[in-house]
């Protein structure tokens, strides 16, 4: 019997690293299709998109890099179309991430489709949206919290007069009577750097400007906390919450296949820690007693 | 006038009139031209940004280029390094941003590593996991308790098969979670603002690392 | 903030040093430093990515590498500091290159200073992170003191130098970090610990007393408080009209 017990104390890591893999691969591939409830949050992220209006403006940012798209692009393939979607919704995509550019332009391949007589970048129509009509891409500004910040105080000054591909962009900004920082709607901003904080202490703070933020796992705590003093109107975190957006929004992704691969992970943690715990009292702490 | 600009009081004088035109129009309603010098401050500081990529490029390129014709260890790698970022760089201003050739290179270099390391964070956390859930102590069993209640609710399944692990899990990050965060960044926010006034008065130990050119007597 | 302004400047001024309580963390330094000369391995200390800039974490990360490397020059020990992980940390990379290179002349040994010890490793954070992680399995440090933004890398470079064998000292401005900072190393920084590290660790009477204005601050938030859930479970909001004033 003390054989189970030492078994259980001294389970190589790797044997644990073998079943992550293994039980991802497995839920990935074979989605079972266990039950997903939707949490508030995020029914309170899709009500306040659902709740545009024909005029309002709206700035997408994109601080997304490398490493966290796979974690962020259920939230982006589904907040995004579900944005575009909203009748007379004026577009600005932005990104503060020097790869944002990316995963932008990745996005809008995924969602749309090239414009009658264009086939590159810029000219792509999205869920009836066309470019420079409806929606413009100013593109990288670099200085990340310093873009965010520059903006807010002078937004036709670092807009500047072109698009990020050179294309002029005064008349549509004047257009759509976008002047200052104050003309912005609404932000949503799809994190992996943690921008929330700039987007409520730049736009939130003084002009009020309405925010919801879909950010990974490691920049949840921060954001949940500006959410529940209510400067955030609404967030998606990680996986989950992309996969509660998709499903709410009807466009299906990646994020909500993968819950059944993230549902067998978070037990075999559980699991983990009750095997190690076992180990631990009735092996590991005689051991220590007799040492 | 090299010695003067290199001085303590220049770059002292230089910080205080920066933080004041940036700080005063920030909570203050300001007239003109305190705002328009607060938007120029800040926008100087995203062409500082851009030029310190040029910077560090030129750095980067230079150390890596001596250690290959010197043979410094692990010269390869600062071969394949200057490769890389010399081609990307090449093919970017020549093709655009937008191209194929530049996409490839992202999706095919960039991506995969970028997202490999972050994922390995995973075996990182569960070995600090292994660790940190031992039942040892009291409070440990508390941790447990809150960690294994936050897992359940977090998993779709777990929610769906114990039903008020919803609410509860809610609740710990919604208030237990969000008072220590809070406290955290009360406490870290004021420390910032005294290491500022620090700053602000030449005292802080980064600043004098920084300033201190002379030699000890 | 006016008021925190003038209550630092004032015990400034005081220059009464008040009690300020052992920062385990930081007293750890001296204690690896040690270690280091004794094994002869190096030192390697980490400013952090300043993902957000020069900010005043990543100030107090300098602060605490300006102190490193004094007792690194002191007891002519070998400094490893990686830079980069951010677009951000270009600005950084040099600024440490110069309190590095200004406590190795002061201490009298400017020969042991070497730039390339000193890389720029790469402006992506998981690149950084792979590179900081491969010096640590590479020149097996004696102590490894990473401070300043880590962000998501922390847990990684933490879980690496201690399989090295380093002894670990940490700081983090997130709590989520924290927490696995915890766990993974030998001793961590929390919350206002690194921001106040320069000056503990400077035993200027000056800077230490302005360390007292956040502790008053914090009771003085702490009596709002009480105030404030006291007030509003009697029916009245009056000290959140006097704050929101």
């Amino acid at each position: 019997m003390s054989s189970i017990f030492k078994i259980c104390a001294t389970i190589d890591r790797r044997v644990w690293y073998a079943l992550i893999f293994l039980l991802v691969g497995y839920g990935l591939l074979r989605p079972v299709g266990f039950p997903l409830i939707v949490g508030p949050e995020v029914k309170q992220a899709y009500a306040v998109i659902e709740s545009l209006k024909p005029g309002d403006v709206v700035l997408i940012n994109y601080d997304i890099s490398a490493f966290g798209w796979d974690e962020i692009k259920g939230s982006a393939l589904s907040m995004v179309p579900h944005i575009f979607s909203k009748e007379g919704v004026k577009v600005i995509l932005f990104t503060d991430q020097d790869q944002g550019y990316i995963y932008l332009e990745t996005t809008l391949k995924q969602i749309g489709s090239p414009m009658k007589g264009y086939d590159k970048f810029p000219w792509y129509e999205v869920q009836g949206k066309k470019y420079l009509e409806d929606y413009i891409n100013i593109g990288f500004i670099p200085g990340f919290d310093k873009a965010i910040a520059a903006l807010a105080s002078d937004f036709r000054g670092v807009v500047g007069r072109t698009d990020w591909y050179g294309n002029n962009i005064e008349a549509w900004l004047d257009a759509n009577g976008i002047k200052s920082a104050s003309d912005i709607n609404m932000i949503v901003t799809l994190d992996c750097a943690g921008a929330q904080g700039s987007w409520v202490n730049y736009w939130y703070l003084p002009y009020k400007t309405r925010i919801v933020n879909a950010m990974i796992g490691v920049s949840a705590p921060a954001s949940i906390n500006s959410y529940n003093v209510g400067m955030l109107e609404g967030i998606v975190v990680s996986v989950r919450g992309a996969a509660e957006y998709q499903y709410l929004s009807k466009y299906y992704g990646t994020a909500l296949i993968s819950m059944d691969a993230f549902s067998m992970l978070q037990f075999m943690l559980i699991i983990a820690m009750i095997i190690g715990n076992v180990g631990y009292y009735f092996w590991e702490r005689k051991q220590e007693k007799v040492s | 006038m090299s010695a003067f600009i290199r001085s303590r009081e220049f770059l002292l004088t230089i910080i205080v009139a920066t933080s004041f035109f940036i700080y005063f129009p920030y909570f203050v309603t300001s007239p003109e031209p305190l705002p328009s010098i607060e938007s120029w401050l800040v926008t100087t500081t995203v062409v500082i940004v851009s030029f310190a990529v040029l910077v560090s490029l030129y750095t980067m390129t230079r150390r890596e280029a001596l250690r290959v014709t010197k043979r410094g260890k692990g010269w390869p790698y600062g071969l394949i390094m200057i490769g890389l970022t010399w081609f990307m760089i090449i093919v970017g201003v020549i093709s655009g941003s937008s191209a194929d050739a530049f996409r490839f290179c992202t999706d095919a270099f960039i991506l995969p590593g970028d997202a490999t390391i972050y994922a390995i964070l995973v075996f990182y956390l569960t070995s600090a996991g292994a660790r940190a859930f031992k039942l040892k102590n009291l409070e440990s069993l508390v941790l447990m308790i809150g960690a294994v209640t936050v897992l359940l609710k977090q998993a779709p399944l777990g929610e769906y098969l114990f039903p008020y692990i919803g609410p509860v899990g809610s609740w710990m990050v919604n208030n237990v979670g969000m008072a220590a965060t809070r406290v955290f960044a009360i406490s870290a926010t004021l420390g910032g603002i005294v290491l500022a006034v620090r700053l602000l008065t030449g005292k802080e130990m980064a600043m004098v690392g920084l300033l201190s050119r002379r030699k000890k007597d | 903030m006016i008021a925190m302004f003038a209550i630092t400047l004032y015990y400034m001024r005081k220059v009464k040093l008040p009690f300020v309580r052992r920062v385990p963390a930081l007293d750890a330094i001296e204690e690896g430093i040690g270690r280091a000369a004794e094994m002869g391995r190096p030192v390697i200390a980490s400013p952090g990515i300043a993902i957000t800039g020069i900010d005043y974490w990543t100030v107090g990360a300098l602060s605490i590498l300006t102190h490193v490397a004094t007792l690194c020059a002191r007891s002519d020990l070998r400094l490893l500091v990686p830079l980069g992980g951010s677009e951000q940390s270009y600005t950084l990379v040099e600024i440490s290159r110069d309190i590095v290179e200004n406590q190795y002349r002061l201490e009298g040994n400017p020969e042991r200073y070497n730039v390339d010890d000193m890389p720029f490793l790469s402006g992506r954070q998981f690149a950084w992170a792979s590179a900081y992680v491969g010096m640590l399995m590479r020149y097996k440090p004696a102590v490894n003191v990473m401070v300043g933004l880590q962000w998501g890398s922390a847990i990684y470079i933490a879980g690496v130098s201690h399989e090295a064998g380093s002894f670990t000292i940490s700081g983090s401005d997130y709590l989520a970090n924290v927490a696995c900072l915890a766990v993974a190393s030998d001793y961590v920084m929390i919350g206002e610990e690194m921001v106040a590290a320069g000056a503990y660790l400077s035993k200027d009477p000056v800077q230490i007393a302005s360390i007292r204005t956040q502790d008053i601050i914090k009771a003085v938030m702490a009596v709002l408080l009480l105030l404030g859930i006291l007030t509003l479970t009697m029916g009245s909001d009056i000290v959140k009209v006097i704050i929101n004033t």
